[in-house]
């Protein structure tokens, strides 16, 4: 949570291949992601991509590669991505409705109760297999918590709605509703999720202690 | 006003659950609390947690603040309290309810009322809010909010069916919400203020609640038993249970006692309890009256022929009559006499008839009825009243616990007619003369032999030397007296002290010669019911006398103990019949062998042929097996099967092999087949020799050579053994061990360890790497030669090979490794991480974190890597906590060392650390 030290830049054109130069922080964040599949790969393409500035695709490439990893989190931490089943089902019912019988009116055929049975199993899968977007930013962030703690109601909120706003913000980068600068990029949003998976990953517990001694002690924010 | 903006104190409060824990529970100024309702703190309670099988109810902190300010800001607090939305995490609404005990009367009535309300509905576990709840109703009590307070108490300490009422007794089946515990710690100590708010409607709180114990409990009877569940109002040791009648009766009748110290209070106390029918309000209505009622009110209670006549008040009537009969005028007495004189007034009845009860019956209960009155008031008596009295009393015996329907006392074992004392003062030969005269009276709970033989024979211990010259008087004594005699002195010589043998050997050989029957049937358990006690006890006791000491049996007297080891060694016993009935799943055969008489007497044999041997070898005169013969022939013997075909003789081969090996390898070699036989027909005699050899005896090199064979049989047999664990282990276990150290050591050619390892269970390879472990840690474990410190390596490293892959069970108890000093301390590190990194927690944790803080400064990176690792496999997730000295000690080395990475790692961890709760190492990093 406390301020870290902040992204360098490349100094390209010494070779063929431009270099990357990563900043202590981003080379512990590279470590703690090496175990969460290709996370970690992700994370320096997107620094790699974003450091290319010949790239004109560059910062939404960036984007795509962020989305990606926290999609790959949460794989990580158990959850499977199950928009394709989700597509295959509603296809699998769509073929059966279509096929059950009808009577004049267009109602159901009372002899044809398997519609409803499949559409019970259906919604039994939906509710269990694809939790809402609050719901699996929940799953993962507790998931890979290295702390193992179940977070009061406020904090796992907080955290969880963090994480579906970097999702966005990256989503809207990548299909082009937003279009920030290289340089806004970075500042405005790969810092901050930096940040936020360092504290997430490496918490630095006590300097947030000490930090939080020094709230108690001023007093409330008055703004 | 503080510094930091409101977004990021906010960001800061919510970025973990450790900064949020932190935060709240170090807040304690009411000044924060507009502030944080309007970032909307407060408004989520955690839901309780489920599992498959188990439910967790997590503390909140925030309402945690809330109870600590609550005193300073009562109106806010009460306000947010109210808005706290509805939860059925029980630890919120105890923290509410201790909120509302913080403030003034109306603000937590309010509360209390909501609380009620949710309890009301709710019917989970309240885990430890009926204590907080009890505090709320005496605060309700004190600020005068009654109406309140009995809103809150009416659910808490709600009287409801048992679940297993259908199968609890009659006490059980009634029960509260709340613990016992805690319902009796709320009427101690909550009741008391609302006593005093509202002493009427507070006592007939508890007696509508005792009311409905005896409705549920009694529902399905035609008659009140409550004198059978709580025989006396007072407290007695017949009183056995604790129940919620229990705890009633006792808070009603202290209270009671309490508000009846006045006439006035007496008056109005047994008006509420008369306003319910049934005996147990009666009987606790004559308490008081016993207690705090003026003469009148006693005799009006004596003389009420209802009373006098109601079975189910007896013990209350009873003992008011013998505490305040005295306090009685003449004429009152005569009154009383007069309705003792008349009697119960029993009638045959059909009913009484149907059930057998005759005329003579009823005359005999009226008399008893009479007497046990008369007993009460005896010294009181004169005249026609005395005379009946005294021929009651001549007829039936004076009654012992006369104002009890029942009466229970308890048997505590066989008791001496005789103290140690007054058996000392007797001497030995006292002592031998009035074992002779003393008879028991055969009463059930009368001083019997038994209990004689168990004082006399601690007296015979602490004056050994007097019993052993004194031996000779005791032949002819009863079998019980005799064996206890020799337990004695069996303990003496344990002890080391030294007596005269001669008499005492005079005294085994008259008692192994005695007639031996081993017919128990029709015991009384009060004396030994045959000789065969005793002649096991003089094999324990000639096993304890061929020990190497000073109070050792004399070399001299070899032929004369032989001859009665080779009368013992062909006792009955064990019989098949009871090898069958006490043996198998009951007992393993070596556990059985020293509870008989021949496998005991076998044991001796075995003890005997050390003490020749020890003596032969002092001259030099010690040439195998063959300077012993008659041991020799005897153990040829009783392995044929058709002279002994019991297991429990065979386990004694087993256990004594290795001493068989080092006495006379030859002749071990030899037996070895008959001891441990292939044949799959003589299994069981395989089983039975092969457990006792492998669980009490260590590895032994020769003994390997020896038993190859029967080592590979044994991990063949594996999966067949029963894998009943004999008193030292259990012996698959103890095999492993066994092969273990034979590969290390480098005689396992065969790679037997190899296979017993395909073979075995993860259990029993868990136990195998963890006893490997535990021998290399131990203070007394030789530094192993290079050689065999590198098999040992190797062999680990084969089992972390053939484990990593399948069941990693056994791998997890490498941890008992970390302590050992004589491995290679990176080699150690390295093995822990590369199991660690398997996602396996090391076992036992404490001997890991023993052994960081020694490793820690050469090897600072692995250490801390192989801490990490712990915490994060940690299934329990506090293990840590046992430990923090040693984690500490390791953490302050490595933060200590140049090297800036490893540094750095270890300050991750102490934050990961803190993160997890674990808030004891903040200094580490954050030094003031």
């Amino acid at each position: 949570m406390i301020e870290r030290e902040g992204f360098e830049t490349a100094d390209a054109g010494r070779g063929d291949e431009p270099l990357l130069g990563l900043s202590g922080r981003a080379r512990d964040l590279l470590r703690i992601l090496d175990d969460k599949g290709a996370a970690a790969s992700l994370y320096i393409g997107a620094l790699r991509v974003l450091a290319d500035g010949a790239n004109p695709a560059g910062v939404r490439q960036a984007a795509y590669a962020l989305r990606e990893l926290i999609d790959e989190l949460e794989k990580a931490a158990g959850l499977e991505l199950k928009g394709r089943q989700l597509g295959e089902r509603v296809r699998q019912l769509c073929d059966e409705w279509r096929r059950t019988p009808r009577m004049a009116d267009g109602a159901i055929s009372s002899g044809a109760p398997g519609i409803a049975t499949s559409l019970d199993e259906f919604f039994d899968w939906y509710e269990a297999e694809l939790p809402t977007r609050r719901g699996r930013a929940h799953m993962t962030l507790r998931g890979l918590d290295p702390a193992q703690r179940d977070p009061p109601p406020v904090v796992r909120d907080a955290r969880a709605k963090s994480l579906m706003r970097f999702r966005d913000d990256f989503n809207n980068i990548l299909h082009g509703h937003y279009s920030p600068s290289a340089a806004e990029f970075r500042t405005q949003h790969i810092d901050s999720f930096e940040t936020f998976l360092l504290d997430w990953f490496r918490p630095r517990t006590f300097a947030d202690f000490d930090a939080i001694d020094k709230l108690l002690e001023d007093g409330p924010p008055s703004g | 006003m503080g510094d930091l903006d409101r977004d990021r104190a906010l960001k800061l409060i919510r970025a973990s659950p450790a900064n949020h824990e932190y935060f709240f529970e170090n807040l304690d100024d009411p000044g924060w609390l507009e502030f944080l309702v309007a970032a909307q703190f407060f408004r989520k309670p955690p839901d309780p947690v489920r599992g498959d099988d188990w439910i967790r109810f997590p503390s909140w902190s925030e309402s945690r603040y809330l109870v600590r300010v609550a005193e300073r800001a009562p109106e806010q607090v009460a306000q947010i309290a109210e808005r706290i939305p509805p939860t059925e995490n029980p630890r919120v609404h105890e923290d509410i309810i201790s909120i509302a005990t913080r403030l003034p009367g109306k603000l937590a009535s309010q509360l209390a009322r909501r609380e009620a309300h949710w309890m009301d509905t709710y019917t989970g576990h309240l885990m430890s809010l009926p204590t907080a709840a009890g505090d709320l109703i005496a605060h309700l009590g004190r600020e005068r909010e009654v109406d309140a307070a009995f809103t809150l108490a009416r659910p808490l300490l709600a009287i409801v069916p048992a679940d297993n009422a259908a199968t609890s007794s009659v006490r059980g089946s009634a029960t509260s919400r709340i613990r016992l515990w805690n319902y009796g710690q709320i009427l101690e100590k909550a009741w008391p203020a609302l006593l005093e708010a509202d002493h009427k409607s507070a006592f007939r709180f508890l007696i509508d609640r005792l009311a409905d114990v005896v409705d549920i409990a009694f529902a399905d009877d035609n008659e009140d038993l409550t004198s059978i569940w709580r025989p006396a109002v007072e407290d007695d040791a017949q009183n056995v249970g604790d129940s919620l009648l229990d705890t009633l009766v006792d808070a009603i009748r202290d209270h009671a006692l309490d508000m009846a110290k006045t006439p006035q209070g007496l008056v109005s106390t047994l008006a509420v309890l008369a306003e319910r029918p049934g005996p147990l309000f009666v009987r606790i209505g004559l308490h008081l009256v016993r207690e705090h009622g003026g003469a009148d009110d006693v005799h009006v209670a004596l003389a009420d022929r209802t009373l006098v006549l109601d079975e189910a008040v007896w013990h209350e009537y009873g003992e008011l009559l013998r505490a305040r009969y005295a306090d009685l005028t003449a004429p009152q007495r005569t009154a009383i006499l007069d309705l003792i004189k008349d009697g119960p007034g029993l009638e045959l009845t059909p009913a009484r008839a149907a059930n057998g009860v005759t005329e003579a019956d009823l005359v005999r209960r009226a008399q008893y009825w009479r007497l046990k009155r008369y007993s009460l008031i005896s010294a009181f008596l004169d005249g026609t009243a005395k005379d009946d009295y005294e021929g009651l009393r001549d007829e039936l015996g004076e009654p012992e616990h006369p104002t009890f329907n029942s009466y229970t006392s308890s048997w505590t074992g066989p008791t001496s007619p005789f103290s140690s004392d007054e058996l000392h003062a007797l001497g030995p030969r006292g002592v031998a003369s009035t074992l002779q005269q003393w008879r028991s009276t055969g009463g059930s709970e009368d001083p019997s032999p038994e209990g004689l033989s168990r004082v006399l024979a601690t007296v015979v211990t602490s004056e050994a030397a007097g019993f052993a010259s004194a031996a000779r008087e005791f032949a002819g004594l009863d079998a019980t007296y005799v064996r206890s005699v020799l337990s004695g002195l069996a303990t003496a010589v344990k002890d080391g002290v030294t007596f005269q043998w001669d008499p005492v050997l005079d005294l085994c050989e008259w008692a192994v010669a005695q007639p031996r029957s081993d017919d128990d049937k029709g015991r009384d358990w009060d004396s030994d019911p045959h000789w065969g006690w005793a002649r096991r006890q003089v094999a324990e006791l000639l096993s304890h006398g061929f020990s190497e000491s000073s109070a050792q049996i004399p070399i001299t007297e070899r032929v004369r103990v032989w001859n009665l080891l080779d009368v013992l060694s062909d006792d009955p016993d064990p019989t098949p019949e009871s090898e069958r009935r006490l043996g198998g799943d009951n007992m393993d055969p070596a556990t059985f062998s020293i509870n008989t008489v021949r496998g005991e007497s076998l044991h001796t044999v075995v003890r005997y042929a050390f003490w020749v041997e020890r003596s032969l070898h002092e001259k030099g005169r010690f040439d195998g097996i063959r300077s012993i013969p008659e041991v020799e022939a005897l153990l040829d013997r009783r392995l044929d099967l058709d002279i002994d075909s019991s297991l429990a003789i065979r386990s004694v081969y087993g256990r004594w092999f290795a001493q068989f090996v080092r006495m006379d390898a030859h002749w071990a070699r030899v037996l070895a087949p008959r001891i441990f036989p292939s044949s799959p027909d003589l299994g069981a005699y395989f089983e039975a020799a092969w457990s006792a050899y492998i669980t009490f005896t260590p590895a032994w090199n020769d003994v390997f050579e020896v038993l190859r064979d029967a080592y590979r049989l044994a991990i063949d047999r594996l999966a067949e053994e029963s894998g009943r664990s004999a008193f030292g282990g259990d012996p698959r276990e103890r095999l492993g061990d066994h092969l273990f150290a034979y590969r290390v050591i480098g005689l396992d050619s065969d790679d037997l360890f190899g296979l017993f390892w395909r073979t075995s269970t993860p259990a029993q390879q868990e136990h195998v790497i963890r006893r490997a472990g535990w021998t290399l840690s131990h203070k007394s474990t030789k530094t192993p030669a290079p050689d065999v410190l590198k098999r040992i390596a190797q062999t680990w490293e084969w089992v972390l090979e053939h484990s990593s892959t399948g069941e990693r069970e056994p791998l997890a108890s490498f941890g008992a490794w970390l302590g050992a000093p004589s491995l290679d301390s990176r080699w150690l590190l390295t093995q822990a991480r590369q199991v660690l990194d398997l996602g396996v927690y090391l076992e036992p944790d404490f001997t890991v974190y023993e052994a960081l803080p020694r490793l820690a400064s050469d090897h600072p990176g692995e250490v801390v890597e192989v801490l990490r690792l712990m915490v994060m496999t940690d299934p329990e997730g506090w293990s840590l906590h046992g430990s923090t000295d040693e984690v500490r000690e390791a953490l302050s080395t490595i933060l200590a060392t140049n090297d800036s990475d490893v540094r750095a790692q270890a300050e991750a961890l102490v934050h990961l650390l803190g993160a997890r709760g674990m808030t004891m190492f903040r200094d580490l990093v954050s030094p003031d």
